[in-house]
């Protein structure tokens, strides 16, 4: 049985990859009320449920690590309170453990991703690329600056397969030095000469450590 | 390039993914027949259609069938489509819609046409029906707008009539029917669907016309198809089939909430107001089922907001009843009621109490003219006390946003019914400082918002004219120099856009080379103020030989042979013809409820309570 402060975690995959943190915010919202999960709604004129996400996601990747805290108001079996939530789901979006939450958001450290590429690229230029500085240009408030990713990059693997190309990296999931998958393709694809059909998946979460967070 | 490729390119791919819970799948190669069903705008919007859920839930409920759901995509996705040779596609299997046994197409308003070419030229279907060959599917056409088909006439194979939760199962059941037993082919599937009631096949009539270009004929070309379509309805609104389920959008939508729909028909017979006449006769459906409803909508969707879809929900005979069983269960879960806009003369403290304490801030009130001699002309049949009642409810608990809907341009009208417009507002400002309930400290804020009138066809009005962009716009400028407080607000609808609606809208087959020719300029999503150009669609008309105002702007004679003539919709047209005459005379006509005036929908069946002639 599980209440009070709990933590589940679920897979955002398929289709759902191309739905944004806010429609996920709200479908949940849909989902716990047609669960019946007696989940603490917040007070005030307008209320909604409390949960709190771990990490961004952007539009188009996957993720089998998500993890958000809700409060339950009276307690559940695990395995109703998950199967009452994936029934809710067509399997693109699945919940896959519940436990009572003891560290903090605020404790992860690194993500780790797979990238698949299924463009013709270039193998030896992708692999120097990783040598040199891979620099972005992001917005900051002091205005548009320019990171170089590489000192949040680690532990990077190149595999080429077939017609695929697969990178498996970790990358810095701090809060003040998070690492948008999506930065180091666009960041890659300059240097390669274009990558437009690939597929991101953050595979595991760790925290500080290097522990795998839970 | 695959679509994975494509979505990533695109604002808010969400749109074009399917996958969403409560989404239909079944097995494809299990069906007799596939059913592509289009709401030519975007997701967004389309999403949020009472029709869309009703319809898809009707036909996937034919156990070998299958109806799936497709949108217009957003320009920038249709840019992806095009250069990657991507047809319109079904959201829940992502199967192209031309390989779709019955490509259904909902109109709901004129200015969605062109959006309907634009979707089957995605979709890789000829444009012209004359065009398409056995591999295509049946294109058919349904919805609001149906009451006027004949501008896009030769894009459809076949419509419908009316109401569909009966007819389009009939129609699938046809099809599946022939297409068994050997007998299909298009023109002979379209003949046998020429005979069942409220389906019109355009190509199997012939249309003449004058030298003036007044219609001069309608005629079947057999002898075995009626020469007069009459529509179809639902007779008894609770036993109709009626979703458990809807398909719940990941993405934001129009509106996120459960609809239900009270009853259809309106008794109120305002002379300028198509629907009203069009969904006649009054068929109510009882407090039990809609808050049965109500509740399953409720367990099966987690929504939390409940909207009565209606014509005038103030009339609805049993609303007390209604909101009392809904309340029971609403208030404990969190669920708040939307009403849409009142009746101002059955505004009462009751129904303030009952939708009070939700976000809105404001009631909405449509007087639509600012006299009562014009209100009477148009059989609006709404006294100033009575607004002012009202108002006074909306203050008394602590509401102090009035928004109140006005017409511009109205047959009879006068610069001292504008002159109203503005009378009236100042006075429901005073009324608020007059109010001891009011808001402390806060100031009212009253805003009008005046469309422009159409004629529109199955109304009294059907043969009036519209004004043109010269008077409509001294008008608007001169209600604007009347109103002098900053409290309040005055908008005004796009002239321009107003003029297109108003051609198409009482439009003929002429109007559909126009169509072809708005489509070929790249005319798409008419009805968003970004893509809306009066310049182009000007362009369409000259070069088609075609004068607009023709249909717009010409009082149409009162014997004339009218494009929509060969519709039945149960009003007759000596009634309207009869409330033409009364409304120069600015005499009004009771509503249904206070006495019956015999307006002919009655004979299509549905007990309607009010209706003397059986």
């Amino acid at each position: 049985m599980v209440q009070g402060k709990i933590r589940l975690k679920f897979k955002k995959t398929g289709k759902l990859r191309f739905i944004s943190h806010l429609d996920l915010v709200r479908t949940m919202k849909g989902a716990f009320l047609r669960a019946k999960v007696p989940i603490y709604y917040s007070e005030g004129f307008n209320p909604h449920p409390k949960m709190v996400f771990s990490l961004p996601l952007s539009v188009g990747c996957e993720s089998v690590c998500e993890f958000m805290d809700i409060k339950l108001n009276s307690p559940m079996r695990e395995s109703e309170l998950l199967a009452a939530l994936n029934r809710q789901f067509t399997g693109d979006l699945e919940f896959t453990d519940v436990y009572p939450c003891k560290s903090d958001f605020n404790d992860i450290g690194w993500a780790l991703y797979d990238i698949k590429i299924l463009d013709d690229i270039d193998l030896d230029k992708l692999k120097n690329a990783f040598k040199n500085p891979l620099v972005i240009t992001k917005k900051s408030k002091k205005g548009m600056i320019e990171v170089d990713l590489q000192p949040n990059i680690k532990n990077c693997r190149i595999v080429s397969v077939g017609g695929e190309t697969n990178i498996k990296t970790l990358l810095c999931a701090k809060p003040d030095s998070y690492v948008n998958p999506e930065h180091l393709i666009h960041a890659l694809s300059e240097a390669v000469g274009g990558i437009e059909d690939y597929y991101i998946t953050r595979l595991t979460v760790y925290d500080k450590n290097g522990e795998e967070f839970r | 390039m695959n679509k994975n490729v494509i979505l990533k390119k695109v604002l808010k791919p969400g749109r074009y993914i399917g996958g969403e819970y409560g989404e239909i799948i079944k097995d494809k190669n299990k069906m007799d027949a596939r059913w592509a069903f289009l709401f030519p705008d975007t997701y967004e919007i389309g999403m949020s259609n009472l029709g869309v859920r009703l319809l898809y839930g009707v036909l996937n409920q034919m156990e070998n069938v299958w109806c799936e759901r497709c949108y217009c995509p957003w320009v920038d996705m249709e840019e992806q489509m095009r250069v990657n040779n991507l047809p319109l596609f079904a959201l829940e299997s992502g199967d192209p819609v031309k390989d779709f046994d019955i490509l259904g197409i909902t109109l709901q308003y004129e200015l969605c046409y062109t959006n309907v070419l634009n979707a089957l030229e995605l979709a890789g279907i000829p444009l012209l029906a004359k065009d398409r060959g056995e591999d295509c599917p049946i294109v058919i056409g349904g919805g609001p707008a149906i009451y006027n088909p004949e501008p896009v006439a030769d894009f459809f194979d076949v419509f419908s009539i009316g109401e569909g939760e009966e007819a389009l199962p009939e129609f699938t059941k046809l099809y599946i029917k022939m297409k068994k037993d050997g007998s299909y082919t298009r023109k002979a599937f379209l003949h046998e669907a020429a005979k069942l009631e409220g389906f019109y096949v355009p190509s199997l009539y012939n249309v003449e016309f004058n030298e003036d270009m007044t219609q001069k004929s309608f005629t079947p070309i057999y002898d075995d198809i009626p020469q007069k379509i009459r529509k179809r309805i639902i007779k008894d609104l609770d036993k109709v089939f009626y979703p458990e389920k809807v398909v719940m959008p990941y993405i934001e939508t129009v509106h996120d909430r459960i609809v239900i729909e009270p009853f259809r028909g309106c008794i109120r017979g305002c002379r300028f107001c198509q629907a009203g006449m069009t969904y006649r006769p009054i068929r109510e459906a009882s407090p039990d089922v809609l808050n049965c409803r109500a509740r399953t909508l409720y367990d099966n969707t987690g929504y939390d907001e409940i909207s009565f879809s209606c014509l005038s929900i103030s009339d609805y005979t049993r609303l007390s009843e209604l909101t009392d069983k809904m309340l029971a269960w609403t208030d404990e879960n969190k669920v708040s009621l939307s009403l849409p806009s009142q009746r101002a003369d059955a505004f009462t403290h009751e129904i303030m109490e009952k939708i009070s304490g939700v976000r809105a801030s404001g009631i909405t009130f449509a007087p639509e003219a600012g006299t009562q001699r014009l209100r009477d002309a148009i059989n609006k049949n709404l006294f100033e006390e009575d607004l002012m009642r009202a108002c006074n409810v909306a203050f008394d608990f602590g509401k102090n946003n009035i928004k109140l809907y006005f017409m511009n341009g109205l047959p009879t009208e006068t610069d001292e019914d504008i002159e109203g417009i503005a009378d009236l507002s100042k006075k429901v400002v005073e009324l608020y400082y007059k109010n001891p309930n009011r808001q402390k400290g806060k100031h009212p804020s009253v805003t009008i918002s005046v469309s422009c009138f159409i004629p529109k066809p199955f109304t009294a009005f059907q043969w009036e004219s519209q004004n043109d962009f010269e008077e409509l716009e001294r008008k608007q400028a001169y209600l604007a120099s009347k109103i002098t407080d900053k409290k309040i607000r005055y908008t005004w609808h796009n002239a321009k856009v107003s003029h297109v609606e108003a051609v198409l809208a009482r439009g003929s087959r002429r109007i559909s080379k126009v169509l072809l020719k708005a489509h070929e300029k790249g005319l798409k999503f008419d009805s968003w103020d970004e893509f809306f150009d009066y310049d182009k669609w000007m362009e369409a008309f000259s070069e088609c030989g075609i004068d607009p105002d023709f249909y717009a702007r010409r009082e149409i004679g009162i014997d004339e042979l009218l494009p929509w003539d060969m519709l039945d919709i149960g009003v007759t047209k000596a009634f309207l013809k009869n409330e033409r005459k009364k409304a120069y005379e600015s005499l009004t006509t009771p509503n249904c409820k206070e006495k019956c005036s015999g307006c002919g929908a009655s004979k299509l069946g549905g007990n309607c309570t009010w209706c003397r002639e059986k």
